[in-house]
């Protein structure tokens, strides 16, 4: 099922004041999609869920459901969470604690009012599919995080909603757990053709699960895109930094026209603006973006080469995360060689692999 | 390690000590409930007897079964109705937004403190204008309002403290709110209830003041206007007779603070620190 | 500002609406009626008449009015603090991990769960003259030589109310401080302890400051309790002897029982209002906030 979401805003009147939680979101969510939204905490993103959900409503926007519109503000239109036929699994699995495993994922098709065989039978068939038919008796407290997780997917998968919500659910399994589960999740939603969409604040999980991603900040979506497009396009100084095994390094430069073309100045290193992204130069200033991985320290045709004094070597296991300086300015490199600190290294990159952003 | 020795020493002294002071009525009580005479001066003629209780038993003058029937059925229909209603008022008021939620929850707070004496003469008159004096619902009806704070303060903030996920799946599950109200959130919160339902039934079984002026004789009277009530049949006070009473109508209260000790302390602690 | 919607008004006025027809049928308009009827000159077989402020002027004239205010502080004032005293050490008694803490923790509770009444009657008979308990062990013990008739004279009268409504209310007070001794970190007493301070001096340096506010708090609450103070005189004294021991509950009873409802409602009034300014501060103390909504 298509999802459309048209000019969504949400401000919270709670006891700090105005909270604006979400503002001006238009997001197309397409039809059998894995759509991933990434962003820090606190940045609208279970908001969103939601709203898309029915449990709250928008203060203002539209959203549709396929062809039909479910929320509406100025036509007074709002369906019920109930007649919308989605299925969410929550950051902590809200599970009822009062019920069996069964009986928790029995309990949407017995509020339906279906038959017991049929209820009794759909139990096992999605306790199967996700391998808990050995828990179908225990309680939700004896339970380890991991068996949680499956029982709250079961829950939501067993009355074949339209849509598919997640809420960061993986953030309270271990590492190794969450590697798994991760790889189950998409297998799942492959077989199952369920329009998903998932929220976490872990780009490593956005860029493995998504088919698209949309990036958020401060209750705006900054940038949509597939993971390739969010890692090597990034629209915004934001996005850049916030994909990426460690955080992009960042410039504001000087630029100056030198006959017909535009150049920015990093120390002695002069650096051609594209005509494509002159419009980002502001007060005579241009941001300049350079990730750490594509910054090679085994010169040998990048386009620009420097030296930089090694202040501090960072072992992140296979690699090494270079701390260094050039001129004023701080360079992170990432690499597989280590060097002594205090030592003068070379490092070179190339055109191909910098990002523009306005100065601020 | 003197000093530690020391203090476990004192402590142990002042535990007896406060178990002690804490009992020692109720044994006299026992004692002399048991006792051929009640005069602990002449400590010889306290002989072992059940000739108190059988004569309070005996005697359908006495009424004392129906004072405890009373108390037990009048408590019981209060304390559960209030406890309904309480529980509605705290979901509603830990689950929707709405104007003034506080204010409500305080302004009715508040009133869980008024006087008693203030409101008697008013009840009075209407009981009478309603035909109920010395009927069931004379007491059950103004126990309910005066369990009611209480027992909201109680059940508001234990359903604050249920995570409102749970309701929000519920939602998505196909609950309306009524659903999620019997399906969810009374279960979950079955310990608030204990504890709130156990406080507002030892509030009505222990009222005092309604319950003299509302009612008039065995047919409506509670266990406390039966003790206070207790004439003997020839001018002077039967102690026996009212210890034997006394220790009868006890026993509900016993077997309840024994058994339901933890439900009893979290439900003073809420009420009476945070909510 | 918050929109809500035609489905959840309909829950919502659901949910409370029993709430409100409880609380506002058996609370509120009867204190409403009270604070209109004490405008009244009403006096049963006299009629109705409006007298404006007048039983309000005829209150503060009223020797026996200030007498029994000034019976009821004076038993604030000494039973209260006492009670804080006792219950702060059963608290601390319940705290420590001491064997058969759950029967300890019942023997305690028992006093305050049974009816006010029924600890009246028990104490009435400890207190009797000819045979009871109080008289005997203390002659026994050579502190008294003739019998004491407790209930009798103006000040022994007042010690007995005393000692009976300690028994009765100090578990309360235990309680609610045990609570708050529960929540002080344990880290802070190793501290103490590291810091080599004594028993004593861990109870007056560490405890007892970190207490503080729920002592006030469980001092309101008693106070809001013991300010309303009924079934214990009305059993043991019925206010005697000579109106030494009339609590204002008392005094308004005895007028609403001789028919004269307009000053007996004037003399609630005037205790409702107190009982309401001391429950203000309390909620004002008291770490209710709605934030933990
Ligand atoms: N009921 C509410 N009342 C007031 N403010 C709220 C409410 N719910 C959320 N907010 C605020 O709205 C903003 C967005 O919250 P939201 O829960 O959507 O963040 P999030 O992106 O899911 O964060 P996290 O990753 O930590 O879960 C936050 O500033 C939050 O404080
Ligand atoms: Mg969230």
């Amino acid at each position: 099922m298509k999802v459309k979401l048209e000019n969504i805003s949400k401000t919270y009147f709670s006891l700090r004041g105005k909270v604006k939680a979400l503002s001006e979101i238009n997001l197309e969510i397409r039809d059998r999609e894995f759509l991933v939204i990434l962003g820090p905490s606190g940045c609208g993103k279970t908001t969103l869920l939601n709203l898309i959900a029915g449990i709250e409503k928008p203060s203002s926007g539209e959203i549709y459901f396929g062809e039909k519109l479910v929320f509406s503000d100025k036509k007074n239109v709002f369906v019920s969470p109930k007649e919308r036929n989605i299925a969410m699994v929550f950051q902590n699995y809200a599970l009822y604690p009062h019920m069996s495993v069964f009986e928790n994922i029995a309990f949407p098709l017995r509020i339906q009012k279906m038959d017991k065989n049929i209820i009794k039978k759909e139990v096992e068939k999605v306790a199967e599919m996700l391998n808990i038919k050995g828990l179908l008796q225990a309680r939700p407290y004896e339970l380890s995080g991991g068996e949680k997780q499956r029982v709250a997917i079961a829950r939501a998968l067993v009355r074949k909603p339209n849509l598919f919500l997640l809420d960061e659910p993986l953030s309270n399994l271990d590492a190794q757990l969450r590697l798994t589960a991760r790889t189950e999740l998409k297998t799942l939603q492959k077989n199952l053709k369920i329009t998903t969409i998932y929220v976490t604040h872990d780009q490593i999980e956005a860029m493995s699960l998504g088919e698209r991603i949309v990036v958020m900040n401060k209750g705006k979506i900054e940038q949509i895109g597939t993971p390739e497009e969010v890692y090597h396009k990034p629209e915004n100084l934001f996005v850049a930094k916030f994909i990426g095994t460690t955080p992009i390094n960042f410039f504001v430069v000087e630029v100056k026209s030198e006959q017909s073309n535009i150049y920015g100045y990093l120390g002695e290193l002069k650096i051609e603006v594209p005509e494509e992204k002159l419009h980002l130069v502001k007060d005579q200033k241009i941001g300049i973006g350079i990730r750490p991985e594509d910054i090679k320290t085994e010169v040998e045709k990048e386009d620009f080469i420097l030296t930089v004094k090694v202040n501090i070597i960072e072992s992140l296991g296979k690699e090494y995360l270079l701390h260094t300086t050039y001129k004023n300015y701080d360079i992170k490199i990432l690499t597989k060689n280590k060097f002594p600190e205090k030592s003068l290294i070379k490092a070179g990159f190339s055109k191909k692999n910098l990002y523009f952003f306005s100065p601020e | 390690m003197r000093e530690e020795k020391l203090t476990k020493v004192l402590l142990i002294i002042a535990t007896l000590l406060a178990i002690f002071f804490c009992l020692f009525p109720f044994l006299y009580m026992l004692v002399i409930s048991f006792s051929k005479s009640w005069d602990i001066f002449s400590l010889v003629k306290l002989e072992f007897t059940f000739k108190n209780y059988t004569e309070i038993l005996k005697d359908p003058g006495f009424h004392c079964m129906d004072y405890i029937k009373n108390s037990l059925i009048i408590s019981g229909i209060s304390a559960f109705i209030s406890v309904f209603v309480a529980t509605m008022g705290a979901y509603a008021i830990s689950r929707f937004q709405f104007p003034f939620r506080f204010s409500i929850l305080l302004f009715i707070l508040a009133s869980s403190m008024f006087p008693q004496i203030s409101i008697v003469g008013f009840l009075f008159k209407v009981m009478v204008k309603l035909n109920l004096i010395n009927t069931y619902p004379a007491l059950i009806l103004p126990y309910i309002s005066w369990n009611i704070p209480i027992s909201l303060w109680i059940m508001t903030s234990y359903l604050s403290s249920i995570p409102k996920d749970l309701d929000k799946s519920a939602l998505l599950d196909g609950c309306s709110w009524f659903q999620i109200f019997i399906k969810i959130i009374l279960p979950v919160a079955k310990p608030g209830i204990i504890s709130a339902g156990l406080l507002s039934f030892l509030f009505s079984f222990n009222e005092f003041l309604f319950a003299l002026l509302l009612t008039v004789d065995y047919r409506a009277r509670t266990v406390p206007v039966g003790i206070v009530m207790f004439q003997g049949l020839h001018g002077e006070l039967p102690w026996g007779s009212i210890m034997a009473f006394t220790t009868l109508s006890l026993i509900p209260v016993f077997l309840i603070v024994i058994f339901f000790q933890k439900y009893i302390i979290h439900g003073v602690i809420r009420s009476g620190l945070k909510g | 500002m918050i929109r809500l919607y035609k489905n959840e008004i309909k829950a919502l006025s659901i949910f409370l609406l029993p709430l409100f027809i409880f609380v506002i049928l058996f609370i509120f308009i009867p204190v409403i009626f009270v604070f209109i009827n004490s405008l009244f000159r009403d006096v049963t077989f006299l009629g109705k008449k409006f007298v404006f402020l007048e039983n309000y002027i005829f209150l503060a004239k009223d020797y026996a009015f200030w007498e029994s205010l000034k019976f009821t502080l004076l038993f604030i004032t000494i039973s209260v603090p006492l009670e804080i005293i006792l219950g702060l050490l059963f608290a601390v008694i319940l705290n420590e991990k001491i064997p058969y803490r759950g029967f300890i923790r019942v023997c305690i509770l028992l006093p305050w769960a049974i009816p006010a009444v029924v600890s009246a009657r028990l104490w009435e008979l400890i207190y009797s003259y000819n045979y009871g308990l109080a008289n005997f062990i203390l002659l026994k013990l050579g502190l008294i030589e003739k019998p004491v008739n407790w209930l009798e004279t103006g000040v022994s009268a007042f010690i007995s109310l005393v000692i009976a409504d300690i028994w009765k209310t100090t578990p309360f007070v235990a309680i609610i401080l045990l609570a708050g001794l529960q929540t002080i970190p344990k880290e802070i007493y190793h501290q103490a302890l590291v810091d080599r301070a004594n028993f004593l001096q861990r109870f007056f340096k560490v405890t007892l400051p970190l207490l503080k506010p729920v002592i006030i708090v469980a001092f309101l609450f008693r106070t809001i309790d013991a300010i309303r103070i009924f079934d214990l005189i009305y059993v043991l004294t019925k206010g005697g002897p000579g109106g030494a021991t009339t609590s204002l509950s008392i005094y308004a009873y005895e007028y609403y029982l001789s028919g004269d409802f307009g000053y007996a409602s004037a003399i609630s009034v005037f205790l409702f209002l107190v009982s309401l300014a001391i429950s203000i501060l309390y909620l004002k103390l008291s770490r209710f906030k709605e934030e933990t909504l």
